[in-house]
């Protein structure tokens, strides 16, 4: 039984060594070499000395030296954390404070970099088995032991370390090689930064089958014909894209001009898909596997799949459904009181259950037991199920789970996850700002804020300040300035009456 | 005869509504791609734009870095497309 997920790689590694395990603009690298170059990676840091089961922030840009940083620190039985390296220095801080004890690897100048001292030549292991110091820290290894810390939005502007296990990276990728039938002749088109976990299906499927993964970079990812012009001269047989992607290449008609026909598997998830978006794929690839896929950074990357049925099918529909429970996981529908809800069409909270869910966030236990919650229907043993904050429901017509908004102040922009009040909360952070506002406008698809009139700070330096605090993905497009927010009765912001104030000036 | 002057402004309009930025200054040779956060969906809406307002058919392949460069190379790119709106 396999207890580690790079336990892949190395079996492939075996299997196919001269197979592209990735391409990364002009240059690849087999899976022997990506193999080789991770386990003396793995040498170079224990002689640099680290302990184990810590986590180590992944600071590389997306490339095939962050994969081979990302194996090492699993060969040296450590958890790697993927960085943002857009995201301002104040918000990576943070998230550095939030894991304590960590290692930092890096790749400057050709060299990798441990906590800030160069590593020397890496080079690549040539022997039998793996190096004896190597060998011990895998051997120490357990299933239920962290892979991965991958960072969310967190209202009060520290972000959250999701800690996800090994047992259920390979419980995940199993059911997705199942289901999506995928094999070594696949070409992977790899779009999510590592540290959206989307990527994690790339990656590991690159591992446990032997296909190529393209990292696609960002300049390709950003006009669309040089993406379709990709997708078809790289033969590419699948994809995982967030679905504004793909419906930038509808927008445009672009499969008009372009035929894709390798393309065989485009899967999505990260936000909403448009239907129409849906019927468009559908009429350009009527043979395609076309899958939905949901699931948040809590639970190992999906618990809800559908695949999509014929273009007649479709006409059926009134929304992209999200499908049916993952093998393995569990789908609970919770009131309030998060007591089960069992009738079709009655919104509740989505909650999942099963091997899938996350082990909680990294020394954040109040955060963790806030949100991991114990199975309401297994009261006599540990068995946390994982509330969501999306509300949903089974539809008596299909059988199937839809999705209908969201219970809190979360919001989906360009496929990130972002709490508005993490917004906010860098806002008031700001001198004189003393009632803020932050509201998501999802048919032009941008971040407003609204803010009382501050003394000697213009939008023009408000905004410059964001920058420096968060991400340019959260930083609110436009700034209104209003001298007093409407409140509700009960005190507090009236959301809905700023967002119909909003509307009738913006939407007409 | 198109006026290159007035496509200029027109996109530069675009630019500043859809795209606002308060920290910047929006000048005919600034980096859209670098400096104004102009992002994939961004290239699209901007593409939709072009063909609307100046009644053009932007070829796909043109959607492009190059293109996309700064308000002068669309502006350019424009003016190119109504002297031309068949050739390549």
């Amino acid at each position: 039984m396999q207890t580690l997920a790079i336990e892949y790689l190395r079996a492939t590694a075996q299997r196919f060594p001269e197979r592209v395990a990735l391409v990364d603009g002009d240059r690849r690298i087999t899976f022997a070499g990506l193999w080789e170059q991770g386990v003396a990676l793995a040498s170079a840091i224990l002689q640099a000395g680290v302990g184990g089961n810590i986590p180590v922030l992944l600071e590389i840009p997306k490339s095939i030296e962050a994969v081979v940083g990302l194996v090492a620190v699993q060969l040296t039985g450590n958890i790697y954390v993927p960085v943002d390296l857009a995201a301002p220095a104040a918000r990576r801080e943070s998230a550095r404070l939030v894991l304590g004890d960590h290692g930092r690897l890096g790749f400057v100048q050709g060299e990798f970099v441990w906590d800030g001292v160069g590593l020397g030549p890496v080079g690549k292991w040539s022997g039998k088995g793996l190096p004896e110091a190597v060998g011990r820290r895998v051997a120490k290894r357990n299933s239920t032991d962290p892979l991965y810390v991958i960072f969310t939005s967190g209202t009060t502007g520290v972000p959250k370390g999701v800690t996800i296990a090994n047992a259920s990276v390979i419980d995940y990728i199993d059911w997705a090689v199942r289901v999506y039938g995928v094999t070594e002749e696949d070409s992977i088109a790899s779009q999510a930064p590592f540290f959206f976990d989307n990527s994690v299906l790339d990656l590991y499927l690159m591992m446990a089958r032997g296909a190529t993964l393209h990292l696609l970079a960002p300049m390709v990812l950003m006009f669309p014909a040089t993406l379709v012009e990709y997708l078809r001269d790289q033969e590419i047989t699948m994809l995982f894209f967030v679905p504004s992607l793909l419906s930038n290449l509808a927008s445009l008609d672009m499969l008009a001009q372009y035929s894709l026909p390798r393309l065989n598997k485009i899967l999505f998830a990260g936000e909403v898909m448009p239907l129409p978006t849906l019927k468009y794929l559908r009429r350009h690839f009527p043979e395609a596997l076309l899958s939905n896929l949901y699931g948040p950074t809590e639970i190992t990357v999906d618990a809800i799949y559908w695949v999509a049925g014929d273009a007649a099918s479709l006409e059926r529909l009134d929304s992209v459904p999200l499908g049916w429970a993952c093998e393995n996981s569990e789908i609970l529908f919770l009131d309030e009181e998060n007591r089960l809800v069992a009738v079709p069409d009655v919104q509740a909270e989505i909650c999942v259950g099963g091997v899938g869910v996350g082990l909680g966030y990294w020394n954040n236990p109040e955060k963790t037991r806030e949100v991991f919650i114990q199975h309401p229907g297994h009261p006599a043993y540990r068995d946390n199920v994982y509330k969501t904050g999306d509300l949903g429901y089974v539809s008596s017509r299909d059988g199937l789970i839809y999705f209908n908004g969201r219970k809190d102040h979360q919001i989906k922009h360009q496929g990130y996850r972002i709490e508005l009040g993490e917004i906010e909360t860098a806002l008031l952070k700001l001198p004189g700002v003393h009632q803020c506002c932050v509201l998501y406008d999802a048919e032009r698809k941008e971040i407003v804020a609204w803010h009382s009139p501050v003394a000697g700070l213009d939008a023009r330096k408000m905004q410059a300040a964001l920058r420096g605090a968060l991400p340019a993905y959260m930083v609110p497009r436009r700034f209104v300035v209003v001298e007093a927010l409407p409140l509700t009765a009960n005190g507090k912001v009236d959301r809905a009456g700023l967002w119909t104030l909003y509307q009738k000036t913006h939407h007409g | 005869m198109a006026d290159p002057a007035d496509i200029s402004r027109r996109i530069g309009e675009f630019f500043e509504a859809e795209f606002p930025r308060s920290d910047a200054v929006l000048t005919d040779t600034t980096d859209l791609l670098r400096d104004w956060l102009v992002d994939s969906a961004g290239i699209v809406s901007t593409t939709l734009f072009l063909e609307s307002e100046f009644g053009i058919q932007m070829r796909r392949a043109d959607i492009n870095a190059v293109h996309f460069q700064s308000i002068r190379s669309l502006t350019a790119y424009v003016v190119g497309r109504l002297a031309n709106p068949r050739g390549k």
